[in-house]
C-alpha cells in the first residue's frame, strides 16, 4: 500500500511498508442469504464456503451475520444454533437457543455476531450441537465484511 | 503511546502526530435511548442518528442493546426485531403471556448513512421495543496519508499498539451452567477475576472480548432472568456500574425457556474482572443455571 505510506526504518535496519494493509479496512455491506430453512439433527453440523463471498486477497476478514433457529413442536425439545469459523466446531460460538415450553407449539430465537475468518480457511460451520433437532429451520444471513489489518 | 509512535517528521520539517483520521478511534462508552415505543407486526420505522453520531464522513460501529416485549393479547405469534435487516432477537408468544427477547450486537454504520431501519418482521405485534446505544467507535479511513508525509520515524516500528491486533481465540470457562444458578438483585452481582486471560499489554490497551453465556429458567411459570455483563473492577455496591457502564444482555427468558448468546464487550485497559448481574425483580427469578465463557479477543489500537 505504498500509495499511502512509504517504507520506514525498523530497528533491525530493514525497511518495511506501513499503512494500507497494516490497518483494518472499511465495512463493506453485502447481503447474502447463506442458509434458508435448513434442518440439523441433534449434534449435526453444516459447513459453508465463503470463498465466493469474501475478497480473494489473502487478508483475514471480520464478517457480520444474523441467524435464527426454530424448534420442532415436541414439548421440552430444544434447538440450538452455534457457529465456528473454519471447517469444524473448534471455536464454538453460542448464538441462539430455544426450548419448546408448550406442547405442539414451536419456539424460536435469533441473534447476530461478528466473527473473524482466516484467509486460509474461509469456511464457517454451524451446529445444533446440544439441541434435539431443528425441524422448524435454521437461517443464516451474511450482512457484510471488513478486512483485518496485518499490523505485523 | 510514545513508546511506539507519536511524532513523525514531515517534509516541511514539522513534527506531526500520526494516527488521527487514519486509524480507528477507541470505543466510547455511551448510554442513550435510540427508540422507546412499540412496533406492530410487519412494520418498519426509521431511527435518525444525526444528533448522536457526527455526520463526519466516517464509518462507525455501534454497540446496541435491543429489548422487545410481545403483546399480551395474542397467542402463537412471533416477533422478530431487525436493525438494517440484522437479527437482534426473536420470540414466540404463548397464550396471553408477554415474553421478552433481548440481544446485543455491533452494527456498522456506513460513512454516508446516519439512519437505521428498524423492523418487526414477525406476525405478532410488540408491547414495547427499547433500543439502547451503549458505545460507539469511529473507524479509521486507512487512507489520506501519502508517502510525502513520512520521511523518518525515529527508527521505531509504526503499527504495533496504535493499530488493532488480530483476533485470537482463547477459551476460558468461567463457570459451567450445571448447578450455577444466579441470584437476583442489583447487589448480588459477581465479579470474576480474569487476570492472565488477556496479554500483558492489556494493562494499557483496550481489548474487545467475546463473552458467551447460556442458561435456562427452570420450569416455574414466571421465572426469568436477565444477564448483564461488563468488564469492571469497581462496581458500585448496587452493581450500577455494570448497568451504567457497558452492559450487555446475554440472555433474557421466561417460562421455562433456554437462551444463549454471544456478545462482544469492551475491556478497558487495566481492567481484570468481568462483572455479571441478574437484576430481574421477578419472584423466583433465579435461573436454573448459567454458563459463562470467554472466547475470542482482539486488541484495540490506542490511536494516540
Amino acid at each position: 500500500m505504498t500509495d499511502y505510506i512509504s517504507n520506514i526504518a525498523a530497528p533491525d535496519g530493514e525497511t518495511r511498508a506501513i499503512g494500507g494493509d497494516n490497518f483494518d479496512g472499511q465495512w463493506v455491506l453485502s447481503y447474502y442469504n447463506q442458509a434458508s430453512n435448513i434442518n440439523l439433527g441433534a449434534g449435526a453440523t453444516r459447513t459453508f464456503d465463503l470463498s465466493s463471498y469474501l475478497p480473494n486477497d489473502g487478508k483475514n476478514y471480520e464478517i457480520l451475520f444474523g441467524c435464527s433457529v426454530n424448534t420442532p413442536t415436541t414439548l421440552n425439545n430444544t434447538s440450538m444454533l452455534a457457529i465456528s469459523p473454519g471447517s469444524s466446531m473448534l471455536f464454538n460460538i453460542r448464538l441462539a437457543w430455544a426450548r419448546v415450553d408448550v406442547a405442539n407449539r414451536k419456539q424460536q430465537d435469533a441473534n447476530n455476531c461478528i466473527i473473524p475468518i482466516d484467509a486460509q480457511d474461509k469456511n464457517i460451520t454451524i451446529s445444533n450441537y446440544e439441541g434435539n433437532t431443528t425441524s422448524g429451520g435454521i437461517y443464516v444471513f451474511l450482512h457484510g465484511y471488513r478486512a483485518i489489518g496485518g499490523n505485523e | 503511546m510514545t513508546d511506539y509512535i507519536s511524532k513523525i517528521a514531515t517534509p516541511d520539517g514539522e513534527m506531526r502526530t500520526i494516527g488521527g483520521d487514519f486509524l480507528s478511534a477507541e470505543w466510547t462508552l455511551y448510554r442513550t435511548v435510540l427508540f422507546f415505543g412499540s412496533l406492530d407486526a410487519k412494520s418498519t420505522t426509521n431511527l435518525d442518528l444525526t444528533t448522536v453520531i457526527p455526520s463526519d464522513g466516517f464509518q462507525y460501529e455501534l454497540l446496541l442493546d435491543v429489548i422487545a416485549v410481545t403483546s399480551s393479547n395474542q397467542d402463537n405469534k412471533y416477533i422478530s426485531i431487525e436493525l438494517d435487516s440484522v437479527k437482534f432477537g426473536e420470540i414466540r408468544t404463548y397464550n396471553t403471556s408477554s415474553l421478552v427477547s433481548e440481544h446485543t450486537g455491533i452494527l456498522p454504520l456506513t460513512a454516508d448513512n446516519r439512519n437505521i431501519k428498524l423492523d418487526n418482521t414477525g406476525d405478532g405485534g410488540t408491547s414495547a421495543v427499547q433500543i439502547y446505544l451503549r458505545a460507539y467507535r469511529r473507524l479509521g479511513t486507512n487512507t489520506g496519508l501519502n508517502s510525502e508525509i513520512i520521511k523518518s520515524i525515529n527508527n521505531n516500528l509504526i503499527g504495533g499498539k496504535i493499530a488493532d491486533g488480530q483476533w485470537t481465540h482463547k477459551s476460558l470457562l468461567i463457570q459451567g451452567a450445571s448447578g450455577n444458578t444466579f441470584p437476583t438483585g442489583m447487589q448480588n452481582y459477581k465479579l470474576y477475576d480474569i487476570s492472565g486471560y488477556l496479554p500483558e499489554d492489556s494493562a494499557y490497551c483496550d481489548y474487545l472480548v467475546q463473552v458467551l453465556s447460556w442458561g435456562g429458567t427452570g420450569s416455574n411459570t414466571g421465572n426469568r432472568f436477565r444477564l448483564l455483563a461488563a468488564f469492571t473492577d469497581t462496581p458500585e455496591e448496587d452493581g450500577s456500574q455494570i448497568v451504567g457502564g457497558l452492559y450487555q444482555c446475554l440472555a433474557r427468558v421466561a417460562k421455562g425457556f433456554s437462551r444463549q448468546s454471544s456478545a462482544l464487550l469492551v475491556c478497558k485497559a487495566g481492567v481484570t474482572h468481568l462483572g455479571i448481574l441478574n437484576p430481574a425483580s421477578t419472584a423466583n427469578g433465579t435461573s436454573a443455571g448459567v454458563g459463562i465463557q470467554l472466547g475470542w479477543f482482539r486488541r484495540l489500537g490506542t490511536n494516540k
